[in-house]
């Protein structure tokens, strides 16, 4: 990171509820303009970490703070309205006795009537909703209310946004849309953003690093393509995409599986766990490592899924490959291995997810 | 398949039990407009110039004062619990309910004893002063409107506490949190965000608190309040002339249907629906030292005013006559009657609502059914004598008609079958607060999504077996809380059970009436001590009830 | 439990309407059940005649009307002479059959055609803070201005001041009536509330230093009856017996009547015979401090203390004549307000 104070920072942060840990000691910066999704499956504290930075939790121990100073400490309590930080809530949280003007003047009540009003007008215009100033929350489509609700809380140019799960309560295709949206907006804005969810197309299509967590800490900060390329362990890389999980043993610096050996420098020996992306196999006979039998097959567009039957596993593998090749079932057939999106991990680093 | 809105339904069983009820309802009342049609114009026009004007203006300043009252106390303390951390809030929360449990009219002689000029306050605040006599240190007479303010406003406020409280704790939870996080201080989140989104909750806390004083006579007679219902009651006993009382009560009855009618079409017109997105509690505001301790007593202020002073002055009050008489033999069977009659009738009332209330939601545009549904709360609008008045006339005509229809056959004449019997006291129980049962188990269905209903339709439910499959099981805590809201209620019932019960039949509030009625109410001491004491269990059962999870179609919670 | 199960199982068995056994007396009464038990337990020890009581305070009349001929009502007790009027003009009443009533309670103070019968009286009392030392009043002198801002006395509608108008208005006429029941208001310390025994607390309390009260109310605060508080009530106040200018004080009565359609008849006239005997006129004077309607039965020592009491001349009959119009003049110089 740059030498400028971090937008938004966490040091050691740590909360219980009733003697339930939701987070361990997490630190963390947000640099000012980034983005930064916190991902992670259900229950794993990222909500959490989401409400102690708004002023809604108080931390159990250490410390939160912002280019302004301490917002929370052993000492220090600075208290939501006073943080100058943005909030967009999971189910938007559009006050229903006021019209969409009034939401997203909600904030702005220390500013003169005529300000107010500029502002309304220029975010209304931002999010495509001139027009819709005098209609009522309920009123609005779940996507018009989502921009409603980021409109609302950029409105006080807030130095960090939040966001909880801000597309999960949207369609497929809404969500592509919004996710452009937001991050035109948060880049217009300038303003530092985090964003929780649970689904890596969201974190990868809209954070500039992506901090995984899981049980109340975090497993891994980084680029998107950090994390994707070079998980830190099993969870990291199944959090992404689906594997194909063999047991091995390393010996001398590689992991024999029945699928061939894989490079294992970094272990000692011993067993290891060899994790590989299912988009990883290639059918046809040139640089064949193995061969397996297909037993299914199925065309799904954009690629084909095949479950091989593999001379050493019990079960057959699912495969994901390309779909122009033409299969029969019941071939046997030559299979080769794209070894970067193969991990082998230390036992240990192979707890699934779940 | 579209349903037309019909006024003749299929003849199924919501209507014909809603056609029961609504009849049972309605009898009381068309008796009493015979009663009124019977007294000619004459006593009327008396009434109407030397009566009707003042106690129109008394009543109308006396419910609009209580109304404020309780509404700033029910909804402040609301506040005051769910978003603030003080020392003795957990304390505080449980307690402030507890004035529910007192009769008004208990509360006001209990306040009377202690606010006497010879009563223990005054005398001590004399002999801190150095007052000789009480004539030397003149305080204002409790006996007036402003006192009746403050004992019906300490009475009643609860009632807007316990439906405020639920929306705070659960509804608009992250409202206000999102007003928070744009900055918003508790006073504008207050005003601008919870204050609006309670206000329907505070609409329903306030028809029943303004229902209350309107038909309470004793306290209000008792403060010198001539209120309406104080003279029907007075031109009824006093003058002698029940049909001129019949046809104020029904003017009055007209005018509390209008009123509900304009606060069920302003929550028509409410566009939107606060959905339940409950994480608990918001994190709450600590307020430590001396500022808490200053709201601790804020909030406890009410609460010692409708419940704390006059339980500990009734307390003394029965121990010194316990010590002097002993306890009276008979008490026990008065405390298994009243208890018997208040159960019977809560397992009645609630055990009809569900029925009605259901009947009503299965049958979306059936006019029918809404019609009973709405007939069927009629009883609370009614002051609880002459809901007695009325039902002594239905009682009185079933078993006139029975006793014909047998001696027509040759029989040997019957006796009263309804009619001072235990049957027909809980009859009038059921009756009389029938709204509270419809009331709470209405709210708690419209949380309960409307899929439901029709996936189990289309499950191969009829509509019984949705109401017993689908609403019975999730709508338990709805009817409990009903039930023990009712319960309560019927504890404190006085005028009908006085009018209606069997010869020789007591209950705890009329042993307390008889002595009160002699001028010995101190004697009575000790069964207003046993019906806040009963009424105290069944609100403990409610917080409880509050405490737990709400039901599984209140979350919000998406699956991830 | 078992009382509770009794009362069912009674109801029940009236609901039967079996055929009356002479041993049972339905009593509807709007006395309050502590004064009236001790003469239902003296009668049921002396005859063995069970009776059964439902305390009504309010539309007793009411009730037997809309029971009717099913109606399990035999005697029906009331106080104030109104009230008992009333039950005779309503037809649920049946002559009284009783030779021990017309030989022991003077013409005056029964129906003529036998409707019903007074069985005790009580008085229309002053009573006044010690300082004062009143002996004597009249009640035209309550209306006398140098009591302004002095008076307490109960609502103008209760029978007890209706009667006491009533009489006034059989005494002086309805406009001299009218004129006097204006000053009494205008001297009035605050609005009336409560009852009687109220009266009494606010003279302690110096809210007021003078005011109306019934005899027996006097009766039960002096002799420490309605609690240790009540007694030092009752002896901080004088009590004077007043009287009307030209007449003597004014009294009302507590009366029964027989139910029309009374099951058992028999046993209610025994009842009334015993109430009117020497040994009831004795508890009624003991237990509820009245003023008996038998001549020569005695009066309880506190009662007698007050000093003789010479009944006002006018029937009773003729101030339950005026008792309407003394409602009507109440409202109309806004009394209670």
């Amino acid at each position: 990171m740059s030498e400028t104070p971090p937008a938004l920072r966490f040091d050691a942060v740590r909360h219980a509820y009733r003697g339930r840990e939701a987070l361990r000691g997490i630190s963390l910066a947000v640099a000012p303009g980034e983005v930064v999704a916190l991902l992670g499956p259900s229950g794993c504290g990222k909500t959490t970490l989401l409400r102690v930075a708004a002023g809604l939790e108080r931390p159990t121990a250490g410390r939160v703070s912002a280019a302004a100073g301490v917002f929370a400490d052993a000492t220090t309590f600075v208290p939501p309205e006073r943080r100058g930080i943005g909030l967009v809530f999971q189910d938007w949280a559009l006050f229903p006795h006021l019209d969409v003007a009034a939401n997203v003047a909600f904030g702005l009540a220390d500013r003169p009537a005529a300000a107010r009003r500029a502002i309304v007008a220029d975010l209304l215009a931002r999010i495509g909703l001139p027009d819709r100033a005098s209609a009522y929350p309920h009123m609005l489509s779940g996507g018009e209310q989502q921009r409603v609700a980021l409109a609302r809380a950029l409105a006080r140019r807030p130095s960090v946004l939040l966001m909880d799960e801000p597309f999960s309560n949207l369609d497929q295709r809404l969500r592509r849309g919004l996710r452009a949206e937001t991050a035109r907006l948060l880049a217009e804005t300038g303003a530092a953003a985090v964003l929780v969810t649970h689904d890596p197309d969201d974190a990868m299509a809209i954070a500039d690093r992506i901090a995984l967590m899981r049980a109340g800490e975090l497993v891994q900060v980084g680029t998107p393509e950090e994390i994707f390329r070079a998980p830190v362990d099993r969870f990291a890389a199944e959090f992404f995409t689906d594997l194909v999980v063999v047991a091995a043993t390393v010996r001398g610096g590689r992991a024999e599986t029945p699928f061939g050996p894989f490079e294992a420098g970094h272990l000692p020996d011993g067993p290891a766990t060899v994790c590989i992306r299912r988009d990883a196999f290639a059918l046809g006979d040139d640089d064949a490592e193995f061969t397996a039998r297909v037993v299914a097959s199925r065309f799904l567009g954009t690629h084909r899924t095949v479950a091989l039957v593999v001379d050493g596993l019990a079960e057959p593998v699912e495969a994901h490959v390309d779909a122009h090749l033409p299969i029969d079932t019941g071939t046997r057939i030559g299979v080769g291995i794209d070894r970067r999106e193969v991990f082998v991990f230390a036992q240990g680093m192979d707890r699934p997810i779940g | 398949m579209p349903r037309r809105s019909r006024l003749v339904p299929r003849p199924d069983g919501f209507a014909i039990l809603g056609a029961f009820v609504g009849l049972l309802v309605v009898g009381p009342v068309v008796a009493l407009a015979i009663i009124a049609a019977g007294g000619g114009d004459g006593p009327w026009r008396h009434l109407f110039v030397s009566v009707v004007p003042r106690a129109t203006v008394e009543t109308t300043i006396l419910v609009t004062g209580v109304a404020v009252f309780a509404g700033v106390f029910g909804t402040a303390t609301a506040w005051l619990v769910a978003v603030f951390d003080f020392p003795g809030r957990r304390l505080l929360e449980p307690v402030l309910l507890l004035p529910l449990a007192f009769p008004v009219y208990v509360l006001a002689y209990s306040w009377l004893d202690l606010m006497h000029p010879i009563g223990p306050v005054q005398t001590a605040l004399r002999a801190a002063l150095g007052y000789a006599r009480p004539a030397d240190l003149r305080l204002p007479d409790l006996r007036s409107l402003p006192g009746a303010i403050l004992i019906f406003g300490s009475a009643l406020y609860p009632y807007v506490y316990v439906s405020v409280r639920a929306v705070f704790l659960s509804q608009t939870t992250n409202l206000v949190e999102a007003a928070r996080t744009l900055g918003a201080g508790p006073a504008r989140v207050f005003f601008r965000v919870a204050l609006p989104l309670a206000r329907p909750a505070i609409g329903a806390g306030l028809a029943l608190v303004v229902m209350e004083t309107l038909n309470d006579v004793g306290a209000a007679e008792f403060l010198s309040v001539n209120t309406l219902t104080a003279t029907v009651y007075s031109t009824w006993v006093n003058r002698g002339d029940l049909p001129g009382a019949a046809q104020i009560a029904l003017a009055m009855l007209l005018f509390v249907g209008l009123v509900l009618l304009l606060e069920r079409t302003a929550r028509g017109n409410r566009g939107y629906a606060v959905i339940g997105r409950g994480r608990g509690r918001v994190a709450p505001i600590r307020i430590e030292g001396a500022a808490g301790l200053g709201l601790f007593c804020l909030g406890a202020a009410p609460a010692m005013l409708g419940f704390g002073f006059p339980a500990l002055h009734l307390a003394r009050q029965a121990a010194l006559r316990v010590a002097e008489v002993g306890v009276p033999v008979e008490i026990l069977a008065e405390v298994v009657n009243t208890v018997s009659i208040a159960a019977a009738a809560t397992l009645l009332a609630v055990g009809a609502a569900l029925p009605i209330v259901a009947g009503r939601r299965l049958h979306p545009g059936s006019r029918i059914h809404d019609l009973f549904a709405r007939l069927s709360v009629i009883g609370y609008a009614v002051p609880g004598t002459i809901l007695g008045i009325g039902l002594l006339a239905v009682y009185g005509t079933i078993d006139g008609t029975i006793r014909g229809a047998v001696v027509t056959l040759g029989g040997t004449p019957t006796g009263l079958v309804v009619s001072a019997s235990v049957g027909g006291l809980v009859l009038a129980h059921a009756i009389r607060f029938f709204r509270l049962g419809v009331g709470k188990i209405d709210t708690g269905l419209e949380r309960i999504s409307p899929s439901l209903d029709q996936s189990a339709r289309m499950l191969g439910r009829t509509p019984f077996g949705v109401m017993t499959g689908v609403h019975l099981p999730l709508l338990t805590p709805a009817m409990a809380g009903a039930g023990l809201l009712l319960f309560v209620d019927c504890m404190k019932e006085l005028p009908a059970t006085l009018l209606l019960r069997p010869l020789g039949f007591e209950t705890l509030s009329t042993r307390l009436y008889g002595e009160a009625a002699r001028g010995t109410y101190e004697y009575g001491a000790l069964a207003a001590c046993l019906i806040v004491a009963f009424g105290l269990l069944p609100i403990v059962a409610m917080l409880r009830i509050g405490r737990r999870p709400p039901a599984p179609a209140d979350r919000g919670e998406p699956t991830r | 439990m078992t009382k509770s199960a009794s009362a069912l199982s009674l109801a029940l068995l009236l609901a039967a309407a079996l055929p009356a056994a002479a041993e049972e007396v339905n009593v509807y009464t709007t006395r309050e059940p502590g004064l009236f038990a001790p003469l239902a337990k003296a009668f049921t020890e002396k005859t063995g005649i069970k009776v059964n009581t439902v305390f009504v305070k309010d539309g007793l009349a009411e009730r037997v009307a809309a029971e009717g001929a099913g109606s399990p009502a035999d005697l029906l007790m009331t106080v104030d002479v109104g009230n008992l009027v009333d039950l005779a003009d309503k037809g649920l009443t049946r002559p009284l059959a009783s030779e021990a009533v017309n030989k022991l309670v003077p013409a005056n103070l029964r129906a003529a055609d036998g409707a019903w019968t007074a069985l005790s009286m009580r008085a229309r009392l002053v009573w006044a803070d010690r300082s004062l030392g009143l002996k004597a009043i009249t009640y035209e002198e309550l209306a006398d201005p140098k009591w302004k801002g002095k008076l307490c006395i109960r609502s103008g509608q209760h029978p007890y001041n209706t009667a006491l108008i009533a009489a006034t208005i059989a005494h002086d006429g309805r406009d001299k009536t009218k004129q006097w029941l204006t000053g009494v208001k205008a001297n009035l310390a605050k609005k009336p509330a409560g009852g009687d025994r109220d009266v009494a607390r606010d003279i302690l309390g110096g809210l007021c230093t003078i005011g109306v009260g019934n005899s027996y109310y006097v009766g039960l605060m002096r002799s420490g009856k309605g609690g240790a508080e009540q007694k030092t009530w009752g002896e901080a106040v004088d009590v004077v017996v007043p009287t009307f200018a030209n007449g003597g004080t004014h009294v009302n009565i507590s009366g029964a009547a027989i139910a029309r359609h009374a099951p058992n008849a028999a046993a209610a006239v025994k009842l009334v015979d015993y109430l009117v005997s020497p040994e009831g006129q004795k508890i009624f004077a003991e237990q509820n401090f009245e003023y008996p309607v038998v001549a020569g039965a005695a009066v309880d020592p506190i009662i007698a203390a007050l000093g003789k009491l010479t009944a006002d001349g006018v029937s009773i009959a003729e101030v339950a004549r005026h008792r309407r119009e003394a409602s009507l003049l109440v409202d109309e110089v806004g009394f209670d307000q």
